[in-house]
């Protein structure tokens, strides 16, 4: 997939969501997240987590990645639109 | 804990089930509803698992909802955090029952009840499962 394509078609206001029975879920044992779903877990990194926590379809895109750069420093714009894509095809959230 | 164990764990709490489909894969030696393990059994493994790193429980079977207790493993694996996801072929599924489940927090419920005649096998999204995928 070609990188801008994507980050094309996440530029206009899209807000991603996470689909219907789709959740984050703290593990204790891993002291990590983890994004859980029918059949699905998936073991994210705290970067990860902090994006998923903002997909709820109120913040685009924009707004995510400015959200971040409070918390982090060197926010690149075209990794968070990488991961986001990476959940879209997973079909583990919607733009 | 410094190895996390299994995501998520497949529960046969029953082996009874009303269906003698085809292309079930039960084990062969079935335990008879005498032999089940209780419920309080059944709650000493989900707290094992929640502590292993566990975050999701399918109940399947035989049919799950052939134990009358079911609801109890659905509220306590919910009170553990787990994500829990009921496999059943619906008989049996009254909406009263379905409410109790829902309310007891189960997370998701999947069906198939597949025609003798016509088989075609997707999984949860829909997408149709071939021998390719």
């Amino acid at each position: 997939m070609n990188t801008e394509t994507i980050a094309a078609g996440t530029e206009d206001g899209r807000r991603p969501a996470l689909r219907r029975h789709f959740g984050l879920r703290w593990n204790d044992a891993r002291q990590g997240h983890l994004l859980v779903g029918p059949e699905t877990v998936v073991v994210l990194n705290d970067t990860g987590a902090a994006i998923i926590r903002l997909c709820d379809g109120r913040h685009s895109v924009d707004d995510i990645v400015d959200a971040l750069s409070t918390a982090y420093t060197e926010v690149n714009r075209d990794e968070v639109v990488s991961f986001l894509s990476r959940l879209y095809r997973l079909q583990l959230a919607d733009e | 804990m410094t190895r996390p164990g299994p995501l998520g764990i497949i529960a046969e709490v029953t082996h009874r089930c009303p269906l003698h489909c085809p292309y079930c894969s039960n084990p062969v030696d079935l335990v008879a509803a005498g032999e089940e393990m209780t419920l309080l059994e059944w709650l000493d493994i989900l707290v094992q698992a929640r502590d292993l790193g566990v975050a999701q429980l399918h109940l399947t079977g035989g049919e799950p909802l052939a134990r009358s207790d079911l609801v109890g493993v659905v509220r306590a694996a919910h009170d553990l955090g787990l994500y829990t996801n009921l496999i059943t072929s619906g008989i049996s599924l009254t909406p009263n029952r379905a409410r109790t489940l829902k309310d007891a927090g189960l997370t998701t419920s999947r069906s198939a009840s597949k025609r003798p005649t016509r088989f075609s096998p997707t999984d949860w999204r829909g997408r149709p499962l071939t021998p390719e995928n």
